[in-house]
């Protein structure tokens, strides 16, 4: 029973991983220019590599292949964040997800590569080492955007309004049973939430005019809930493995 | 007759796909090499965890040890997690003489690997592989990339 909430959380970590890391591909060819093609292909390589190493310690718990997880799970069955899943609108929203998700990201590893469960502190403690440069690059971009034109000013603004009550959501779900707490295997989200915004400059919550306290948008990703959007990422990304199944290159 | 030494050897060979000359032992993926008795066993550290070359190298360890050894034991370790402090020292000359400036632990002090002025700008963190960031110098007007920091290097 143990086993399987553990595997659960470990497939939240991973699928935030993995659906990122095929929204951030999508740019490859599309980016504004060819630094950031490569940039965001790059970051997307690192999710996709992490995703795996967290995919294969659950398929150990749950006796699946990393393979089985990806490409033969439904929609209702992924646990990642609804932020992660939005198409993109403009690059101040793209470069403000990685922003948001890598802060995120980097608090949940540095207190998960102190997990009694000894693999997922072995995976957090190399993810974070990766994850501190996406923060890097990220955060420059939200500079430019912020210190910018009046159009990029404009852009960013708008992309803090209409992507904050997703971010919010990522601290008001995930619900972990008391038993995984416990016993220091893993870590709360919503627990992150102040550090998270003491970490973004107080002037860019000001700028932004952004309330930590307002509205949440109630999707219960933790428990199968998702965007109709997911539906299309997973339609795509799985189709070739469910056509051919048990294929090899 | 085989030894440990043979195997670290065999292991100098294996070149990283990405980066010519530099093999993995150059870049501390090789954590250990124990001899038992016929079992040869062999610990390994990935670099980056969406290293595409990783199925490459580890495949390549695989066959050049197994035309010595015929009990090679191949066991990828996580932990501690690989970082920059793990190249060698004595490959940073070899990374220079292909273009890659080698890490440093302050960044202000990273030099061109051409000319080694220290008049360098970043482009951007992420360059070319996963490990390189991409770097322009403002004296020869040459790009150049820079071992990509993960962790931070010790003096």
């Amino acid at each position: 029973m143990l086993n399987a909430q553990i595997a659960k959380y470990i497939l939240f970590i991973a699928d935030n991983n993995f659906i990122f890391s095929h929204r951030l591909a999508e740019i490859c060819g599309h980016g504004p220019m060819l630094e950031e093609d490569i940039a965001l292909s790059n970051i997307s390589l690192d999710l996709l590599g992490q995703a795996n190493l967290f995919y294969e310690l659950a398929g150990e718990l749950l006796d699946k292949t990393a393979d089985d997880l990806v490409y033969y799970r439904e929609a209702t069955e992924f646990y990642n964040f609804s932020l992660l899943e939005l198409p993109h609108k403009d690059y101040s929203h793209t470069q403000l997800v990685i922003f948001w998700y890598s802060i995120f990201y980097s608090l949940l590893l540095e207190e998960l590569k102190k997990s009694t469960n000894n693999r997922i502190s072995e995976i957090s403690s190399k993810a974070i080492l990766e994850v501190n440069n996406h923060i890097q690059h990220s955060k420059k971009w939200v500079k430019i955007f912020l210190n910018g034109t009046d159009e990029s000013k404009a852009r960013i603004k708008s992309s803090f309004a209409s992507l904050l009550p997703y971010l919010l959501n990522c601290f008001s779900q995930v619900h972990i049973e008391n038993a995984l707490l416990d016993n220091g295997i893993v870590c709360q989200p919503s627990s992150l939430k102040d550090k998270f915004f003491k970490k973004i400059d107080n002037a860019i919550i000001a700028f932004t005019e952004t309330d930590i306290n307002s509205y949440a948008i109630p999707i219960n990703n933790y428990a199968g809930e998702h965007t109709e959007y997911l539906g299309y990422i997973l339609a795509e990304c799985q189709s070739l493995a469910r056509e051919f199944p048990n294929s090899k290159w | 007759m085989n030894s440990t030494e043979t195997a670290w050897h065999i292991l100098n060979e294996v070149m990283d796909p990405e980066l010519p000359e530099i093999s993995i032992v150059d870049l501390g993926m090789v954590r250990s090499v124990l001899l038992n008795e016929d079992l040869l066993h062999v610990v390994i550290t990935p670099t980056f965890s969406g290293c595409p070359a990783k199925e490459t190298i580890l495949s390549d360890i695989k066959s050049s040890l197994s035309n010595h050894f015929s009990n090679v034991c191949l066991e990828v370790s996580l932990s501690p997690p690989w970082d920059v402090n793990d190249i060698k020292k004595t490959a940073y000359q070899k990374l220079k003489n292909i273009g890659i400036a080698p890490p440093v632990s302050d960044e202000k002090s990273i030099s061109c690997p051409r000319c080694n002025s220290l008049q360098v700008s970043c482009l951007s963190v992420f360059g070319s592989a996963s490990c390189k960031s991409l770097y322009k110098c403002r004296s020869c007007l040459e790009p150049f990339e820079y071992f990509k920091s993960i962790g931070k290097l010790r003096e």
